[in-house]
């Protein structure tokens, strides 16, 4: 599953480790979901999804 | 980020990694402490039975409090991609610490290799667990 959590960041100018601390998860945790190598949990991806105040389709895209 | 914004403390450990971490050190500690002198008194034949079981089994009780630990980890993390680290660290860890377990065992048995006390297979489990970490750590 591709997700743009590295650009919606970007264009706040969050670091991982702020994004991280805002979702309440390590850094690691968003390095992960950023690179791949992670999918979220619903819950989690909803929180993602509050965070920026946006649907959750228009964060996580199908491969 | 502002003040106001959230902070979550220490970037590189979780709270249920930093609680989890201060038990097995201490466990470690209580170990060591009560290892060298059970092997002190018993390799000099210094207590009988009963106290020697009993001298003997006190070094398992912080090991088998290691163990413990990992499960009130996995029940107290809340960072759902950190508990699945740990949960695959841990199906390694068993996989390799069995897969020893059964080679040595027919090793010994069969193959006229000499026999290791049981707690090896801890002692595999916990540094294969250690390894998984330090990687995963420096992967990240």
């Amino acid at each position: 599953m591709n997700n743009r959590l590295k650009v919606l960041r970007a264009e706040r100018s969050w670091s991982q480790q702020d994004l991280a601390d805002r979702l309440e998860v390590s850094r690691q945790s968003v390095n992960a979901i950023e690179t791949g190598r992670y999918d979220p949990s619903l819950p989690l991806a909803f929180r993602i999804a509050d965070l920026f105040t946006l649907p959750i389709e228009s964060i996580f895209l199908r491969d | 980020m502002t003040s106001s914004e959230p902070k979550r403390g220490s970037a590189s450990w979780t709270p249920a990694q930093r609680r989890h971490t201060r038990r097995v050190m201490h466990a470690g500690i209580a170990y060591a402490a009560l290892l060298i002198p059970a092997v002190y008194l018993i390799s000099r034949g210094m207590v009988a039975q009963p106290w020697q079981t009993l001298l003997g089994i006190l070094p398992a009780i912080p090991v088998v409090g290691m163990f413990a630990s990992f499960g009130r980890y996995l029940s107290e993390e809340t960072d759902e991609y950190q508990r699945m680290l740990v949960v695959r660290r841990i199906l390694t860890a068993t996989t390799v610490a069995m897969c020893c377990a059964v080679i040595w065992g027919f090793l010994s048995e069969l193959g006229g290799m000499k026999p290791v006390a049981n707690y090896w297979v801890a002692v595999v489990w916990l540094s294969v667990q250690g390894a998984g970490a330090v990687y995963e750590r420096f992967r990240s």
